[in-house]
């Protein structure tokens, strides 16, 4: 099937449609939809409490303009992060919050079994959620996942001695472009869109209880520690059983690039469709980096995953 | 999907391909590995019969037979080098009249590639070298073993399903029309002539000048890279292609250019197009959309 996407040059003049928003088990939940045919699900990266970067639905814009040609693109904010209520409960500062919050909202939405795609802890919270809900999941693509890497993830090197301070546009542009291969790639838009986050009292709430009241070291961590272990261990067994691909870039500075065959193999042992792309020039965010072939590969996997 | 077998002359010879898809758009030619007279099975167009309808949808398809492969012929015996070959495929997109082609080259036809590629990369769009040992540093290897105790007849149907198997993760792909088509292939008098021209021991010894281009390869690569977007596709269990050398490889590659990507094919040997050509294809055509819609960005 011939399935030709646009340029980014014309995916440049069009703007994502007005945001929807849900209630997800008593969670204001902000997301983006357009498009039909096969759902395409997107989870980007990081998480609640962090000062200096913050993503949000709007990071897929690259992707989510020229795929939603083709597919039915859903970009949602996780529990706690972009424009999306944050937990209720200190002890929900946790992946396992993320996961369920993202588990029920996929139900919620009555979406066939889709294809998801998680950057970074998004690549893990997409794998863990395949694991545990394989019914409500197609394919999964994993892009540059650390989180979900057995290896040791470099990403607070990145994130460590920002010298600008929190909450501003420094201090985020330092950030990306400390992710990112080619600095150019980190355009004011993307700013714009982490700005936007920083400028909500409920997301400084969230760093405020992650970070002064210590739900990161408390809850957080030792909570995705735990996980983490099990997630590896079900993918060594062999349970995640839908096509995947891994998605990884040479000059990532967070994610060790050979990393990409760790993960490769644990999945490949159990799963023929299973394939690796690794992209060169490209740090942390390849499918903004690429977004041509990032969106072309997505493309033909999400494709061929739904024959 | 209907698929052509067409015959042309370039510089005197018999050039045969398989063609298929449709008329429009920049066309994938596809190059075996391979080489004529001292590979022990008869490569050709042939083998990328169960690729082909998978990468029909965009643009249309050429697989060629390589000069003392299939239909083609071997004429003058000195075309049996890479440098030659590539300056003959060269010759062949032009008798075609093609602008130009997304180049995917299997082992031998990858190193032909990505010579033609530092020689000529206008001829080019992207290049896809697929599990192309013939292309990566070897360094000090160990004694190859891998085709050893090859059975004889070389080149009767049995011998070419063992080398298969060798090569192979599974041996579901090694059919009827695929022994059927190599052992045709080596009854026919281009592959007869080239097993002829093989038995002078310099030009056996020759081993089709990859040794002698490897040193000009690394030079180039070195010096100017490869002007031309290329991936690299290697399989989970390829015995003669290992991922580590493919890496390498890419990362060389990726010094200098920018569209560069390696991928990973699971649960296949030395021919994922033949033992998972749907993951196959997906992952080449999304290189040539991915880099059409670079172009036009």
């Amino acid at each position: 099937m011939n399935i030709q996407l646009s340029p980014r040059s014309v995916a440049k003049g069009k703007k994502l449609p007005p945001p929807k928003h849900i209630d997800v088990g008593g969670i204001n939940t902000r997301y983006y939809e357009a498009g039909e045919g096969e759902p395409i699900v997107f989870m980007y990266g990081g998480n609640f409490g962090s000062a200096d970067s913050a993503s949000s639905a709007p990071v897929w814009a690259l992707n989510f303009l020229p795929l939603s040609e083709r597919f039915r693109v859903i970009a949602f904010d996780k529990i706690g992060q972009g424009h999306t209520d944050n937990p209720v409960r200190n002890e929900d500062y946790t992946m396992a919050s993320v996961v369920a919050h993202a588990t029920a909202f996929i139900e919620k939405l009555k979406l066939p079994p889709a294809h998801l795609v998680g950057h970074s802890r998004g690549g893990y919270g997409c794998t863990r959620l395949a694991l545990e809900s394989p019914h409500l999941v197609r394919s999964l693509t994993i892009v540059s996942s650390g989180t979900l890497s057995p290896r040791v993830s470099t990403n607070e090197v990145v994130l460590s001695a920002c010298p600008f301070p929190s909450f501003s546009r420094e201090s985020a542009r330092w950030v990306y472009e400390g992710y990112s291969f080619n600095k150019k790639a980190v355009t004011e838009e993307w700013i714009d869109n982490v700005m936007d986050v920083f400028a909500q009292e409920k997301y400084r709430v969230g760093v405020k209880k992650m970070v002064e009241e210590g739900a990161g070291a408390r809850y957080f961590l030792p909570e995705l520690s735990r996980q983490k272990r099990e997630t590896l261990n079900w993918l060594r067994e062999g349970r995640l059983q839908r096509p995947t691909q891994v998605v990884w870039a040479l000059n990532d500075p967070t994610v060790v690039p050979e990393g990409c065959f760790d993960v490769f193999d644990m999945i490949a042992a159990h799963n023929r469709r299973t394939t690796l792309t690794t992209f060169n020039e490209s740090g942390h965010f390849s499918y903004r980096e690429h977004p041509e072939r990032f969106n072309a590969l997505l493309a033909h996997f999400v494709q061929n995953a739904s024959v | 999907m209907t698929t052509t077998r067409t015959d042309i002359t370039v510089g005197g010879r018999k050039v045969s391909m398989l063609r298929a898809g449709p008329s429009g758009g920049t066309p994938v030619l596809l190059v075996h590995g391979g080489r004529p007279g001292l590979t022990p099975i008869t490569t050709g167009a042939h083998l990328w019969d169960r690729a082909i309808p998978h990468l029909t949808a965009g643009r249309p398809v050429i697989a060629i037979d390589l000069p003392g492969a299939g239909n083609s012929d071997v004429g003058n015996a000195d075309i049996l080098s890479a440098g030659k070959i590539a300056e003959h495929l060269e010759a062949v997109i032009a008798a075609l009249s093609l602008d130009g082609v997304h180049f995917v080259g299997h082992d031998f036809g990858g190193f032909v590639g990505m010579w033609l590629a530092l020689t000529s990369p206008a001829k080019l769009r992207s290049l896809s070298l697929i599990a192309s040992g013939d292309s990566t540093p070897k360094g000090d290897g160990l004694d190859d073993i891998l085709l050893d105790a090859v059975p004889n007849p070389v080149w009767s149907r049995a011998s070419q399903a063992w080398v298969f198997e060798r090569v192979s993760y599974s041996h579901g792909h090694i059919d009827d029309a695929l022994l059927g088509a190599c052992v045709t292939a080596a009854q026919g008098k281009p592959h007869t002539d080239a097993v002829k021209a093989m038995q002078d021991p310099a030009t056996r010894a020759r081993n089709y000048g990859i040794g002698a281009l490897k040193g000009k390869v690394w030079d180039a690569m070195r010096s100017k890279g490869v002007h031309v977007p290329t991936q690299l596709v290697w399989s989970s269990h390829d015995p003669r292609a290992p991922r580590e050398a493919g890496y390498v490889l890419f990362k060389i590659i990726a010094e200098k250019q920018r569209a560069a990507q390696f991928h990973l094919i699971n649960r296949a040997g030395s021919f994922a197009f033949r033992e998972q050509p749907d993951e196959f294809a997906k992952v080449v055509a999304a290189f040539h959309d991915g880099v059409e819609l670079e172009r036009a960005a």
